[in-house]
């Protein structure tokens, strides 16, 4: 790729809604900006997501354990929701973005994937 | 108009159930690799000062969901606080007194998450979004049956909290449905929560119910004390909740009740605040980290409870004064209670000033009861249109298009539709916080602008047409705009020291333009009011009724200008004062010395709001410079002026406080609002405090100035003010002129000595550089004046070889605008040729060379030659002139300039000088040429106007070069020269023949020299000519024969250059007369002595 595509690349991405993950586990949502060679990501419009904490988790279990005794059902997969807040323009240093996401309708992602194929 | 906020939505992040995510982490790393240090790839519309608003994430001070090295998230977010946990009574109280701070602080404009939305109980019952009543506990989202809630938190906590939940919501939606300044006045962010606006307010009255039964109920069991004091608190809880309830309908209820009530609560309180026990585990910013926040994060909000109950109370007090605003009384007295009311310090409360926003106006009606055009109406009958047809109602009923009525209605009504909502504002703004009230008071100043082109209204029956009764009316409310923001300028301190004698100036200005436009609209209502008086001896219907409406409005106005003379005559005394203290420097200034700013940038700045309003003019800064300053005024003067306005602004605002704060009907005798009554006399009564205190600053300055003047006279015993010294334009040439006048009566010294002191004036004044930010006539005047001074001043460097100090620097030559090469006038013709000489005299000063060079005598001669080939044609062909001026002009003009080259040329006529032979006839025969050109043109002056040969400078030049020539000239005496000499003889002989005979002994000084020169010339004429005659016969050794006796007036102090010097005798070089007819050499000396260099030495002899 040299520098013509990169910044081809790139640019067809403003404006796309990127999921960018940190290294302290929180997702960063919104709406794609701006970025620069230290990989540093402008994000507009941003939802911090945080995993549940261990207690929710936990709470989320016990509640599902007796659901699951009541109902007679074993459950595998208890379902907690992540926390979000909106925290609206955000800046997330390079150094600290270990996952990059692009959300796109699923429809389109089908198409792609079978483009490639 | 001041525009309602509208309320904010939350964003809610809507996600589309489709949403496939692709990791692209390795694609955009490669790609984000290949861009260069620096370069951005970024939306188009996204700069970078958007960019810098960026929350940075992972940055512990920006990221409030930041979590520091060692915390985990589980207690990073949850706070291992247990909302289950037994409270004791005392900290359940602690707890209730510290959600009151919270809730003060907010009140007082904290955001909500550095203050109640730390509380973690409140978190719990509003996170997440409740959707019952029942689902506020604080038991959510943990199991149920672990454990029960205990039931003093349970009842009484949570029924305190989701309470005072409630009354915040009351307050966030009138705050937000007002006009206010988000994070100046108040914080709106809810931060994605809600404060339980969807439940009706009746269930939070019954859970405060259940739980001041269920505290009675413990009787025993509850420490007596914390039991009651508990049960204070969930009372008072109660009372401000539906004093909060009521908010507008406040219209209709007319009930201070709650209010009250909440006050009477206050003092236990307070008192009982001691029992209660901090819990301090129970509150944590931490919070911040869950809520939708834009903003960095910011640590927690800490009042004392005394602070918060103060707000609290003064919260009270004002909503139970408020309800004196709601009796309408008329546009005049409303605005006094809204001023009164929202002038308290400190400012009410956010919450306050938007209640009475909304009360001021909702749904286009006045208090809930008055419709906004009939509240303009009752203005504009108030003010300017007492009893006038144009106000009646029954005009909106006519319906042909051709009654004059249904055009007057239609005028009114676009009247009405343009300017009730910025006459509504004037009335709303008061209700922001005051320095907002000064910007909203210049926005609102220029909708009023508009008004000023009111075209005179026809009436039908012939009234008045030329009151623009409109046009004036939104005059007055201009002016009293302006004063409004020059006083609140005072009140917020925005004036820099510097500033204040101009500021006090301006607003003494404007008071006293008010008071002239009120005595305009006055003339028109006292006309009316004649007028029908007549109808009211004839007991006319309406006659009677119409009466008492126009004097109403007299003494409305009469009220109103006692209050104007009132600031008028304060802010003329405060001037006053100010000047004399900026004057005597004890005025501290901001600005230091090298700072860039000045008091006419300062004053530009000031006047920025008011610079697109065409009525009242901006006044211009020179003269608002003159005026601030009092320039002119002695001491005396300004302190004199500040006395008497001193002593007339406290007489002023006794009658203010006399009349007292409302117009009041006839038969009433109380004060509608008694509480904000009070409020206006204590202001009042506080302005005329601030006038005594003024009076006593002033006597003490008098004081102080007197004993500097005491301490002076002791000093110098001589009275300071035997001469005015003080320059002017004006005087500067008055001294012109009496120079003149002097050296014309042969008083040289005196009036060379008088050009010193003129010449100094002109420099104090800063004449001789250019000043900028004079008016162009200004300036051009002032150029003048120079000029004339440096013509005079030349004319002695030259003539009495006088060293000059203007030479150093001068003024641009004052050019008529329309003026070109070829087309320069007389004026600025010679002032480019005194320029040139001026420059001559300075670089012989400079380089102390005796006399010019070969090469800069031609240099010289070429300017001046060239600067007259550059003027107009009337000055250089006499067939081109048409007037007496003209003519005058041309020869004057030939005359000086002549006399100037022969000046220059005037060292070959030196035998010392060193100039080779060829050089020295070349430039002599210049010289003699041009003395008889200056000669010539003398004649000529005198032709066209003997009045005009009389002039001194002109008069003295030409017999200097008359003798020059006749002493140079022996050799080749030309017939021309004879005839030019005779010529000027016949020209002095009617000089002094036309003085009349009669009166030898009375003669003025110049007379007597003219007579003598007269004799002088006649003697030398008649030398010269026995002397041709005998050189005819016999010719005569020529030997150089050295002047013995030269006047003792031509020794100077200086070493004169010679050839400047008094040369009109200089060396005779020639073969000057000998022995037998030697007296030729006699006559020139005595000439010169009485001629020439008239008493230079007394001055006033």
């Amino acid at each position: 790729m040299d520098e013509n595509s990169a910044v081809q690349y790139l640019e067809a991405l403003i404006g796309r809604t990127l999921r960018v993950h940190a290294t302290d586990t929180r997702i960063f949502v919104g709406i794609f900006k701006c970025t620069d060679a230290a990989r540093n990501i402008i994000l507009a419009n941003t939802h911090e997501y945080r995993y549940p904490s261990p207690s929710a988790v936990r709470d989320a279990a016990t509640n599902a354990e007796e659901l699951a005794a009541e109902s007679a059902v074993t459950a595998q997969n208890i379902k907690v929701s992540m926390t979000s807040r909106f925290i609206g323009l955000v800046v997330v240093p390079g150094q600290h973005i270990t996952k990059i996401e692009l959300e796109e309708p699923s429809q389109q992602g089908r198409v792609r994937d079978t483009l490639r194929s | 108009m001041l525009p309602n906020n509208e309320i904010r939505s939350p964003t809610m992040r809507v996600v589309p159930q489709s949403v496939a995510p692709r990791d692209i982490t390795i694609d955009f790393t490669t790609a984000a690799a290949k861009l260069r240090t620096g370069q951005l790839v970024k939306d188009e519309y996204f700069t970078l000062f958007e960019a810098v608003g960026a929350l940075e994430i992972m940055d512990s001070k920006m990221d409030s969901g930041y979590l520091g090295p060692g915390e985990n998230s589980a207690q990073a977010l949850e706070d291992d606080y247990d909302m289950m946990r037994e409270l004791a009574p005392e900290e359940v109280l602690g707890i209730m007194d510290e959600l009151l701070c919270h809730e003060m602080a907010w009140h007082m404009g904290h955001p909500l998450s550095q203050t109640l939305f730390t509380s973690l109980y409140l978190d719990r019952l509003l996170w997440p979004v409740p959707e019952t009543l029942e689902n506020t506990h604080f038991g959510r989202g943990q199991l149920q049956s672990n454990k029960e809630v205990p039931d003093l938190v349970h009842i009484v906590l949570r029924a305190y909290c989701l309470a005072l939940v409630k009354s915040c919501d009351f307050v966030h939606a009138r705050v937000t449905t007002e006009y206010y300044f988000e994070e100046e006045d108040f914080v709106t962010q809810l931060y994605n929560r809600t404060l339980l606006s969807q439940f009706d307010p009746k269930h939070f009255h019954s859970l405060l119910d259940r739980a001041i039964r269920w505290i009675d109920e413990q009787t025993g069991i509850l420490g007596e004390k914390v039991a009651e004091a508990m049960r204070a608190r969930l009372l008072f809880r109660r009372d401000f909740l539906s004093g909060m309830e009521q908010d507008l309908e406040v219209i209709d209820t007319r009930s201070a009740a709650q209010f009250l009530s909440c006050l009477s609560h206050l003092d236990f309180l307070s008192k009982s605040a001691v029992l209660g026990i901090r819990v301090p585990e129970a509150f944590s910013w931490k919070i911040q980290r869950r809520l939708a926040s834009t903003v960095p994060p910011r640590p927690m909000v800490n009042i004392s409870f005394e602070d918060a109950l103060a707000h609290l109370r003064r919260l009270c007090q004002d909503a139970v004064d408020l309800l004196e605003i709601l009796d309408y009384k008329g546009p005049y007295n409303l605005k006094v209670v809204i001023w009164a009311l929202l002038s308290r310090k400190p400012q009410p409360s956010v919450y306050i000033r938007s209640l009475v926003q909304s009360l001021i106006v909702s749904n286009r009606t006045i208090l809930g009861t008055v419709p906004v055009k009939q509240f303009l109406y009752d203005e504009l009958e108030q003010i300017v249109l007492p009893s006038s047809i144009l106000l009646q109602a029954s005009a909106d009923e006519i319906e042909v298009p051709s009654d004059p009525r249904f055009q007057i209605a239609q005028h009114m009504d676009v009247f009405t539709k343009r300017f009730s909502q910025p006459f509504v504002d004037t009335f709303r703004s008061a209700c922001l916080n005051r320095c907002r009230i000064r910007r909203t008071a210049e926005d609102l100043d220029e909708q009023l602008r508009a008004l000023s082109n009111e075209p005179p209204l026809k009436l039908a029956n012939g009234d008045t047409t030329y009151s623009y009764p409109l046009s004036s009316w939104a005059y007055h409310h201009k002016l009293s705009q302006f004063r409004l923001i020059l006083q609140l300028g005072f009140e917020l301190s925005i004036y820099a020291p510097e500033e204040l004698p101009g500021m006090y100036w301006y607003l003494s200005h404007i008071c006293s333009t008010h008071l002239g436009h009120i005595d305009r609209i006055r003339t028109f209502t006292v006309a009316a009011t004649k007028r029908n008086l007549t109808d009211l001896a004839a007991k006319k219907r309406d006659a009677f009724e119409r009466h008492s409406v126009l004097q109403r409005s007299i003494r409305l106005l009469e009220r109103l200008t006692t209050q104007i003379i009132a600031v008028d005559a304060f802010a003329i005394s405060l001037h006053a004062l100010y000047v004399l203290l900026a004057r005597h420097r004890i005025l501290p200034t901001t600005s230091s010395a090298q700072a860039y700013s000045s008091d006419r940038l300062r004053y530009e700045i000031r006047m920025k709001p008011f610079l697109q309003i065409t009525l009242p003019e901006l006044v211009p800064y020179d003269e608002y410079h003159r005026e601030a300053l009092l320039e002119g005024d002695s001491d005396d003067i300004v302190i004199e002026r500040a006395t008497k306005a001193i002593s007339e602004a406290r007489k002023a605002w006794e009658a203010t406080l006399a009349n007292g704060a409302f117009i009041l009907d006839s038969d009433e005798k109380e004060s509608p609002a008694p509480a904000i009554e009070e409020d206006w006399k204590r202001d009042i009564k506080d302005t005329m405090r601030a006038c005594i205190g003024a009076s006593i600053a002033i006597e003490t300055v008098k004081k102080a100035l007197k004993a500097q003047a005491g301490s002076k006279d002791c000093e110098e015993p001589q009275p300071p003010q035997s001469v005015n010294l003080r320059p002017t334009v004006e005087i500067i040439q008055i001294l012109l002129v009496i120079g003149s006048v002097l050296s014309y009566n042969m008083n040289a010294g005196a009036s060379y000595t008088l050009l010193g002191m003129t010449e100094r004036m002109c420099m104090v004044l800063g004449l001789h550089v250019e000043t900028s930010g004079y008016p162009r006539a200004v300036q051009a005047a002032r150029r003048r004046v120079w000029w004339a001074m440096a013509f005079q001043n030349s004319h002695f460097s030259l003539a009495y070889d006088r060293p000059s100090i203007t030479m150093i620097s001068q003024p641009e030559i004052p050019y008529d605008p329309k003026s070109m090469p070829g087309h320069r006038g007389y004026f600025e013709t010679l002032c480019r040729i005194i320029s040139v000489i001026l420059e001559m005299l300075r670089g012989l000063m400079f380089t102390h060379h005796s006399h010019l060079r070969y090469h800069e005598i031609r240099d010289y001669k070429h300017r001046i030659e060239r600067i007259l080939a550059e003027a107009a044609p009337h000055l250089r062909f006499e067939d081109r002139c048409t007037t007496l001026a003209e003519h005058i002009e041309r020869t004057e003009l030939r005359l000086h300039s002549s006399y100037f080259i022969s000046l220059m040329c005037r060292v070959s006529l030196d035998p010392d000088a060193h100039l080779d032979d060829q050089r020295r006839e070349i430039i002599k025969e210049d010289c003699l040429t041009n003395l008889s050109n200056t000669i010539e043109a003398f004649i000529e002056l005198h032709s066209i106007n003997t009045h005009a040969s009389r002039t001194w400078i002109s008069l003295q030049r030409t017999i200097a070069s008359a003798f020059l020539l006749v002493a140079n000239n022996n050799e080749r005496l030309h017939p021309h020269t004879w005839d030019l000499i005779q010529k000027l003889e016949a020209v002095l002989s009617d000089h002094v023949h036309g003085d009349g005979e009669a009166d030898r002994n009375n003669r003025t000084d110049s007379a007597k020299h003219l007579a003598s020169s007269l004799r002088a010339l006649r003697e030398v004429s008649a030398a010269f000519r026995a002397h041709s005659q005998k050189q005819k016969k016999l010719s005569v050794p020529q030997t150089a024969t050295t002047t013995p006796s030269l006047s003792p007036a031509t020794v100077f102090t200086t070493p004169s250059p010679a050839a400047f010097g008094p040369v009109p005798v200089p060396h005779p070089p020639t073969h000057s007369a000998s022995s037998q007819d030697g007296h030729i050499d006699n006559i020139l000396n005595r000439v010169s002595n009485v001629m020439l260099f008239p008493n230079m030495g007394t001055g006033s002899a």
